[in-house]
């Protein structure tokens, strides 16, 4: 018991651990400001918040169909993250997921319904193959434009986005039978049995999952994902430690593609099946490429991170349907919603500065501090009646001139008296402030001072056995040299000479250890 | 010859859309800012033309001229958001560029949908002030916003290069730290230049509405505009001239295929048709790129202490 409590102490106070808070607090700050400013929107078209989120909630789980086509959104939005994450770990940006997807898994709906003659898991398993390949394709031609001729990335998939959508289309339309009223495709039988059993949505989160796993282990133990972290981290650096850069780039960009392929099959083969009327009569590309961007964002990029954050949003995106209808609202909310998330995330360099504690500190001091409070009240008075009684005597003046003149001294004596306010308060800000850093300091000093008494008693410790491990070994090395033993005893004497200094190795090996585990991760 | 005179009243409103939209990312790039969210700026600016139309409108069409105005200072102050982030806060230019894209949007959507409660789109048309009566006759060309757009082009160009404030956003790009250096802060430069770009695109998407009903998006033109500013090599004639040849192109793809006595061919093939302008422009930028020359400065945050 007692280590674990060394354990968690020593996490929560190394470095590693306290970036990866401040991660999580931007985080959720970036969320829960974008989930503020859209109450207000609710509540200014007339609705109450709290109602809408909690239908929204209520409906992604109302009955096994929906829950279905929920964790669907889960397993989209997760791969999705993934496809920008690699991306975005590699220094590039992939807006193209959607045209990426959407292209990938037209072809595959074409594909699967005029040419594919295996039907059951395994013409599922080839079509999932055949779309990641077009998506890695796709996206490396953005990758070889960037790595070979420099059109910037960006550019590239955006450009990409449309002119697959288009041809997307084009080739849709060349296959006339396979389009029913002229608005969607028809069906594709091929997962009809994972409808009617309803098994869709656990294999679209389970190859998310395998594929955020797989993506997380490439990045951390394999050399190629080493190159590409190296890449994104510093080119220049990477260029000069002799890394193949644009080999890097255009890899990237393909292992992008693959998830955004596979996500495009499992868009349209699996819980379409098939290319729905908002794509063949609108001009809008799949909304799912562009979220995966605040995603990733929102989950810094971690594959395994993003899994929880698109939990959330696939619930939210899933539950929109049905909530919001219920409520007679547009879904139209949700969009608006998700753009006010992703812009906070974009921001959220500034909340991961933010010092929670210590302003609901300078607040709460604040708020129970009389002397603040009656001075800051007294003050106000002060500027409030000397704004009334100005202000009647500037209306009662009626010369011009006189008049300006006064304008002019009222607001030079309104802006002294602010500022007069201002610094009477700030030397209780000051004051709170100082409260506040004795306080940190104190409970960092009690960390330091314990951990320093522990360092004190372990090398105290292996101190005392090691001397006395010495001692003997002097002892029966001057008992050597006295040479009135017979051959027998000396031997003995030599063997237990070098088991001494054995454990003396080992203790100094015990020693080692047990000062590294104080240290905690903190290097 | 209805194609050729469709085709031509067609491609000015468009050089004058994708114009506007191409100078709003070189004001804000030749400051230093990468600006990605021209398309959200144009979005924006639509809805805000939107807006005015159908609180402003008493049937002449010069109520046009103030609707203008109001939405370039709506632009303007729009994309702050995208300086407050990029300037003060020195985060990702690309990402919050995206950001403001799906924001906008989304803003756009909500408005269109839940306040106003429309399903197609606002109507966002003030009567035309042009010289044609529809869009088959080659004089519906000349029409106010497309001479406010090449007015502006040749006013861009001469501020640009021939004034004090002109050459310090240049300067603002290309070398921030001399800039610094002879007293002028380059913040606010930066913010200046924001400000003129969101404005320039605002307008961009104002003339999209005039010219088409707002249905909460402008057809991805704010991207087509960001390829040819890259074409066009960060300068304003270049930049003309590309808005002119994408237009055309556009029109040929987007429009054409549209008309009753359009050739079968076009009719059957639109969509590969609709793709012609993107694929042209990957096409171009794969042959100029090479050694494009963006402003050195561009994209990377303004650190008074580097040198």
């Amino acid at each position: 018991m007692n280590r674990v409590l060394d354990f968690s102490k020593s996490w929560m106070q190394s470095n590693s651990t306290k970036t990866s808070i401040s991660k999580i607090k931007a985080t959720i700050i970036a969320i829960s400001l974008g989930f503020a400013l859209a109450s207000f929107t609710i509540l200014g078209i007339g609705h109450n918040p709290g109602e809408v989120f909690k239908s929204i909630f209520k409906s992604a789980f109302v009955n096994d169909q929906v829950t279905q086509s929920t964790l669907t959104f889960v397993g989209l939005l997760t791969l999705s993250g993934i496809a920008n994450a690699i991306a975005f770990k590699t220094g590039l940006f992939n807006i193209g997921v959607s045209g990426q997807m959407f292209f990938s898994g037209v072809l595959m709906i074409i594909f699967g319904y005029n040419f594919l003659t295996i039907s059951g898991p395994a013409g599922i398993f080839i079509l999932m193959i055949m779309g990641m390949i077009v998506g890695g394709l796709v996206a490396g031609l953005s990758g070889f434009l960037k790595a070979k001729l420099n059109v910037h990335e960006v550019v590239s998939t955006i450009l990409l986005n449309w002119a697959l959508f288009f041809i997307g289309k084009w080739i849709l339309w060349k296959f006339p039978e396979m389009i029913e009223y002229g608005s969607a495709t028809k069906q594709l039988d091929l997962a009809k049995w994972m409808h009617t059993n309803l098994t869709f949505g656990y294999l679209a989160i389970g190859i998310a999952i395998v594929a955020a796993l797989f993506i997380a282990l490439i990045f951390r133990f394999t050399t190629l994902g080493y190159n590409l972290r190296m890449t994104g981290l510093s080119p220049e650096g990477s260029r000069a430690a002799g890394l193949k850069i644009k080999r890097n780039i255009i890899l990237s960009m393909m292992l992008s593609g693959f998830v955004a392929g596979i996500l495009g099959v499992i868009s349209f083969v699996i819980k379409d099946r098939q290319v729905s009327s908002e794509y063949i009569t609108g001009t809008n590309l799949p909304s799912i490429g562009f979220e995966g961007i605040a995603i990733a964002l929102l989950a810094f990029n971690n594959p395994i991170a993003i899994i929880p954050v698109s939990l959330f949003f696939g619930i939210f995106e899933s539950g929109a349907i049905f909530g919001l209808s219920d409520l007679g609202i547009d879904r139209a909310i949700s969009d608006l919603i998700i753009g006010l998330i992703m812009y906070f995330a974009a921001i959220s360099v500034l909340f991961q500065r933010f010092k929670v504690t210590k302003m609901l500190y300078i607040y709460i001091k604040r708020f129970f501090d009389n002397e603040y409070s009656s001075i800051s009240d007294k003050n106000t008075v002060k500027i409030n009646d000397f704004k009334n009684t100005q202000k009647k005597k500037i209306q009662e003046e009626s010369d011009e001139e006189k008049k300006s003149i006064l304008i002019k001294k009222y607001k030079q004596e309104l802006k002294s008296m602010k500022i007069d306010k201002k610094q009477a308060l700030s030397k209780f800000t000051d004051k709170y402030l100082n409260d506040y850093m004795n306080l940190t300091t104190k409970y960092n000093e009690f960390y330091k001072v314990e951990k320093y008494n522990k360092y004190q008693s372990i090398l105290s410790k292996h101190k005392i056995n090691i001397i006395n491990l010495k001692k003997e070994v002097k002892n029966l090395q001057s008992r050597l040299s006295g040479s009135n033993l017979s051959e027998k005893q000396k031997e003995n004497a030599k063997n237990k000479i070098i088991q001494l200094k054995l454990e003396i190795k080992k203790n100094k090996t015990e020693r080692a250890e047990e000062l590294n585990s104080l240290a905690g991760g903190e290097r | 010859m209805v194609i050729v005179n469709n085709l031509v009243a067609m491609s000015l409103w468009f050089t004058a859309i994708l114009g506007l939209g191409a100078l709003s990312g070189l004001f804000s790039e030749k400051g230093g800012i990468v600006n990605i969210a021209i398309n959200g700026v144009m979005i924006f600016g639509a809805l805000i033309y939107a807006i005015l139309k159908k609180y402003i409108e008493n049937g002449s069409g010069y109520m046009q001229i103030p609707a203008f105005l109001i939405v370039a200072l709506a632009g303007a102050i729009f994309a702050m958001l995208h300086a407050f982030a990029s300037i003060n806060l020195k985060a990702n230019q690309v990402i919050s560029g995206t950001a403001i894209n799906l924001l906008s949007a989304g803003i756009a959507i909500f408005v269109i949908k839940v306040v106003f409660k429309m399903q197609d789109g606002i109507p966002s048309q003030f009567k035309n002030l042009t010289l044609g009566e529809n869009n088959l006759d080659w004089k519906f060309g000349i029409a106010f916003p497309v001479i406010m757009a090449f007015t502006i082009f040749v006013l861009a160009f001469v501020f640009l290069h021939f004034t004090r404030l002109g050459m310090r956003i240049k300067a603002a790009g290309d070398n921030p730290q001399a800039l610094e250096a002879q007293g002028i802060s380059v913040i606010r430069i930066r913010y200046i230049a924001v400000m003129i770009s969101g404005s320039f695109a605002a307008l961009a998407g104002s003339v999209f509405a005039q010219l088409i009903k707002f249905q909460g998006n402008v057809q991805g033109l704010g991207f087509v505009a960001l390829a040819i500013l890259i074409f066009g090599q960060w300068k304003i004639p270049f930049v003309v001239i590309g808005s002119i040849i994408f237009s055309a192109l556009n029109t040929f793809g987007s429009v054409t295929p549209i008309l009753s006595d359009a050739p079968v061919f076009l009719q059957d093939n639109k969509d590969l048709i609709s793709a012609i302008p993107f694929v042209a422009s990957l096409v171009i930028l794969a042959f100029t790129s090479k050694n494009s020359k963006a402003p050195r400065a561009a994209g990377i945050p303004y650190d008074k202490s580097k040198r």
